[in-house]
């Protein structure tokens, strides 16, 4: 007796198992208390609630010159949205002092206090300097010689010389990557640059930022080939390699200043339960799709759909989140778990527009991400995402649901 | 009006220069999408109304808690534009979808119009009403502004654009 065997069902079957296996994994690791799912693998939701910081600073100003309290404070905001500090505020403060000004910084951010801090408390006027004739590097008695600026004699090069000064990893003397940065000059500057440099073959020079000297010792075969001035970056971490670029590249600020005044602010981000809220979005959206049915509002196929759909799309984006330990702000994520329900909805009901609707809020979300500030940058980064997740769960539930429905 | 001079006044340039972009990018972009998928006046002429009404209940609606509720419009405030632009434009595309849908027929019926966009506008209003209700019921002051904020003009939006199809949508297209 000849036994036909058809393999075509049997591996449907087993996709679909493997399908509904993966799917409630990706919803138990998504779920809230659920995090002690694995010994072996942490689920917990970082967030950035508790990281979050606040501050007021207030800066003396060596100038009355408006233009130049102006551009420093375009200089320190510059600098703040470099590193994605999330709120910025600077503003003029009237001085009682003659020749002084003062200006104004409220932070609040969850990154690195002492990072960002760097940000608003250095000049970072750059200079090269040369070595005093009558100074010697190599006396026993006074080793750090070498790192004082009053041993060094001015020159005419300074940061107006170079157009860009450009921090990466190159290989060092004993054959480890550090970070380096790459002093980038004017085209028409650099043959003078070269030259000026030829007349101190083998000497040491240093690079005085603010007054703290770094010491570099110019090649002997400094006018022979194509030439690069490279100061070692004393760090390993990589964002404080962000915060000097941001420091060399970000403008000159034009006058001195200190930090008169420092005041911690309570913290702006208020922490939400992140189980309660879960459970209340759940009851909520079950609400809303259990009305539609009553009132006839939609298909019960479109419905299950459109459901299953934001089930898969916030699970997904939750799991990812947890399994890939990225920091969010719980306030953040309900609104983007909001948004992906209503557009999962929204984009299972009105087929016909979902390619145009999901491609202008897109293109409005990136240029939300690349130009707003913050938050604001933040929470269209979020949505982006978790509106590409939604278009895509769209169709895993259609595929899935009508496998279902052919066994 | 002080409101808006200390806002305007304790801004950067950088600040004042990237907002203009930003807004001036996000008004061109939407307009001309609409316009280059629908080809029609109406529509475009609809949704440039649509963008500034939303735009002008969304800073009312801060004078009104500032003025009002004397309530601080701190910087978490900057997400209710976003979350109502989003709004706007799910319930915008879903009039364009239903253009694009009847793009072979000569005429556009407008009831049919006006019914497929009532239907959309109640569906928004059936989910940002109890999914922002439920947010408000786990946060406090300042927060819980915020979201009552966001939540009442996210839903008026979709109101005002349905009120807006009523009355430049009069005859067929």
């Amino acid at each position: 007796m000849k036994i036909k065997f058809n393999a075509k069902p049997l591996l449907s079957y087993i996709s679909l198992a493997i399908a509904s296996a993966i799917l409630v994994a990706v919803i138990l690791i998504a779920l809230p208390l659920t995090e002690k799912i694995s010994d072996g693998i942490n689920f917990n939701l970082v967030t950035k609630d508790s990281s979050f910081w606040s501050k007021e600073y207030i800066l003396t100003l060596q100038t009355s010159d408006e233009k130049q309290v102006r551009d420093t404070r375009e200089i320190l905001y510059r600098r703040l949205r470099s590193f994605s500090v999330e709120r910025v505020s600077i503003y003029t403060l009237p001085s009682e002092e003659e020749g002084l000004s003062k200006l104004k910084v409220i932070i609040s951010s969850a990154k690195d206090q002492a990072l960002v801090e760097e940000l608003i408390k250095n000049r970072f006027q750059y200079k090269i300097m040369t070595k005093k004739a009558d100074v010697n590097f190599e006396d026993s008695e006074d080793q750090y010689a070498y790192m004082m600026e009053e041993n060094y004699d001015p020159t005419d090069w300074d940061y107006q010389d170079f157009r860009n000064i450009y921090i990466t990893k190159l290989k060092s003397n004993n054959g480890t990557y550090s970070y380096f940065a790459l002093y980038k000059l004017w085209p028409n500057k650099e043959k003078e640059f070269v030259n000026f440099l030829s007349q101190y073959k083998g000497d040491i020079i240093g690079v005085s930022i603010d007054g703290y000297i770094s010491p570099y010792q110019v090649p002997e075969d400094v006018d022979q080939s194509a030439f690069l001035f490279a100061l070692p970056v004393y760090t390993e971490d990589e964002d404080e390699a962000e915060i000097i670029s941001i420091l060399y590249n970000s403008g000159n600020i034009p006058v001195e200043f200190i930090v008169q005044e420092e005041t911690d602010l309570p913290s702006p981000i208020e922490s939400i339960d992140y189980i309660k809220i879960s459970i209340a979005l759940i009851i909520a959206l079950v609400t809303a799709y259990i009305y539609i049915l009553i009132f006839k509002q939609s298909t019960p196929q479109k419905l299950l759909r459109s459901f299953l759909a934001t089930v898969i799309t916030i699970s997904l984006y939750i799991a990812i989140l947890k399994i890939q330990q990225i920091p969010v702000y719980t306030i953040l994520l309900t609104l983007e778990c909001i948004i992906a329900s209503i557009a999962t909805y929204m984009f299972e009901e009105n087929k016909e527009s979902r390619k145009f609707t999901l491609g202008i809020l897109l293109l409005s979300l990136l240029i939300i991400t690349f130009l707003g500030t913050g938050l604001m940058s933040e929470f269209a980064k979020g949505t982006i995402c978790i509106l590409l997740l939604s278009a895509l769960s769209l169709k895993i539930s259609k595929r899935y649901i009508n496998k279902v429905r052919k066994i | 009006m002080e409101i808006f001079l200390n806002v305007w006044n304790n801004w950067s340039l950088y600040q004042k220069v990237t907002i203009a972009i930003l807004l001036t990018l996000l008004f061109l972009t939407i307009v001309l999408s609409v316009k280059f998928v629908t080809k029609s006046k109406q529509y475009t002429i609809f949704t440039i109304i649509s963008l500034i009404m939303s735009a002008i209940l969304t800073i009312v609606s801060f004078v009104f808690v500032n003025v009002v509720f004397n309530t601080t419009i701190t910087y978490m405030y900057m997400l209710t534009p976003i979350i109502v632009l989003i709004i706007n434009l799910f319930n915008i595309s879903s009039s364009v979808g239903f253009y694009i849908k009847n793009k072979k027929q000569k005429k556009l019926d407008i009831d049919e119009l006006k019914k497929e966009f009532l239907i959309d506008t109640v569906h928004l209003t059936v989910f940002l009403i109890p999914l922002f209700s439920v947010f408000c019921i786990f946060v406090t002051e300042p927060l819980l502004t915020f979201i009552l904020l966001t939540m009442l003009v996210s839903t008026a939006v979709p109101w005002i654009n349905y009120s807006l199809i009523y009355w430049l949508f009069h005859k067929n297209v």
